[in-house]
């Protein structure tokens, strides 16, 4: 059967968030902080700007395209032909954007929770999981993460209270001290983040007011980008740009600091457990958005037989393209916000322009 | 690795296939081993060093990139 869920707004919100922000705190403060340096909060709030006008156009489709999701408002504007190719990139993108979430977090669980597991097992393990759960479809994954996404959101305002007696705000200064160029290049690399969720436009049909389709995402990118703020600024604060950049996870770092007179230690786990369970449901729902999206380019009746062979692509893409987490750090780095810029931002800014200029609408 | 990843999608061929062909959805069974197919020859592909999608990938734009990020 075809995905029948519908989700509300509230769980709308919560899904986009438990997304934006597992992918964009476990790596990304301390690449951006070696791209933008004590500036690197500054890019996060740019960041945030750009993906809240970004959303205006996700929004605006949803609406003219209404019970639409872009790989089927790519077919209406574009035609077959080229509407299929086109909106299969989409999909795509979501399963490499689930092979880097996933491959991190693996990396992080190995580091820190499980040092004498294979990292395969906690792959394989990791994979299991968010397919079972991607098959099970959007409600499902929508009411795990209304539990999720608070806890998480939680978890990073307390973080940053404990932390906060450690924080240097001299650190934090002279802002713009190399000039405007690092503020300026940070800010596209945190935006690609923000904007793995264009996720939204798949959203959008399933949920039962549509037309809060903006007001869902500007939430969730609000409070994901206050997470990444906070997590990036005290890593600064406190660490020092200098050594916070080469930090794999500084959210990790900063929870390590926590203990409470030697009675209670070893917070980070509570924190990284929140953090692997938001990650393995922010993958389920790139597992779910992939096999949807790929359904309705190929014109099945049912998505779900799609959910574990596209885990298994996106497993081995894990196991041939990063055998070390260098590489998958390299390919974070410089090739993912290439690749992003274009799917995010130029494919869809096309797509509203080519609707624009063809007149093309929605029929439902 | 490669073995592994071969008999699990034979085992997902099976467990989804059945059910599938027992429908009679052919198109959504096409699909399905294509897609098994792929992870397949992705990791035979690695196993003969053949470079991976991604890797082209990263040959393509890392300069661009790398141009632009420190």
């Amino acid at each position: 059967m075809p995905e029948k869920g519908i989700i509300n707004t509230k769980q709308f919100t919560w899904l986009l968030f438990v997304l934006i922000t597992t992918f964009a705190t476990m790596q990304l403060p301390g690449i951006l902080i070696m791209q933008a340096g004590r500036d690197a909060w500054l890019s996060v709030l740019g960041a945030w700007f750009l993906d809240v006008l970004l959303a205006l156009v996700y929004a605006y489709m949803g609406i003219r395209f209404p019970g639409e999701n872009f790989v089927q408002y790519s077919i209406t504007i574009l035609g077959e032909y080229l509407g299929r190719t086109v909106g299969i990139l989409f999909p795509l993108f979501f399963l490499l954007v689930c092979t880097i979430v996933l491959r991190g977090l693996s990396h992080v669980v190995n580091t820190v929770f499980l040092p004498n597991t294979p990292l395969y097992i906690i792959l394989v393990s990791s994979y299991l999981v968010s397919a079972l759960i991607g098959r099970k479809g959007i409600e499902v994954i929508a009411r795990m993460t209304e539990i999720l996404g608070p806890l998480f959101f939680l978890s990073i305002v307390t973080l940053s209270f404990l932390v906060l007696p450690s924080f240097h705000l001299a650190r934090l200064k002279p802002q713009f001290d190399e000039g405007v160029a690092p503020f300026l290049i940070g800010t596209p690399l945190i935006l690609t983040s923000f904007g793995v969720c264009i996720i939204m436009a798949m959203y959008i049909p399933h949920c039962n007011r549509p037309e809060n389709g903006f007001l869902a995402k500007f939430c969730a990118v609000s409070m994901g980008a206050l997470g990444v703020g906070l997590v990036t600024v005290l890593s600064v604060g406190i660490f020092g740009n200098e050594d916070a950049q080469y930090m794999f996870s500084s959210g990790l770092q900063l929870s390590k600091m926590i203990n409470f007179s030697n009675y209670f230690e070893r917070v980070e786990m509570i924190w990284l457990m929140i953090v692997v369970g938001s990650g393995i449901v922010g993958s389920s729902s790139l597992l779910w958005a992939f096999g949807e999206g790929l359904a309705q380019i190929v014109g099945l009746k049912t998505y779900q037989p799609l959910i574990y062979p596209g885990a298994l692509i996106s497993f081995v893409l894990c196991v041939v393209s990063f055998p070390s987490s260098l590489q998958q750090t390299g390919f974070y780095h410089y090739t993912f916000p290439i690749v992003a810029v274009f799917i995010e931002t130029g494919l869809e800014l096309f797509l509203f322009a080519a609707a624009l200029i063809l007149h093309k609408r929605g029929t439902a | 690795m490669t073995i592994l990843i071969v008999f699990t999608a034979l085992a997902i061929g099976l467990a989804e296939g059945i059910p599938l062909g027992k429908q009679g959805q052919r198109k959504e069974l096409v699909v399905m081993s294509t897609l098994l197919g792929m992870a397949v020859l992705l990791a035979v592909g690695y196993y003969l060093g053949l470079p991976s999608p991604l890797a082209l990938l990263e040959r393509l734009f890392e300069p661009i990139g790398k141009a632009i990020f420190k």
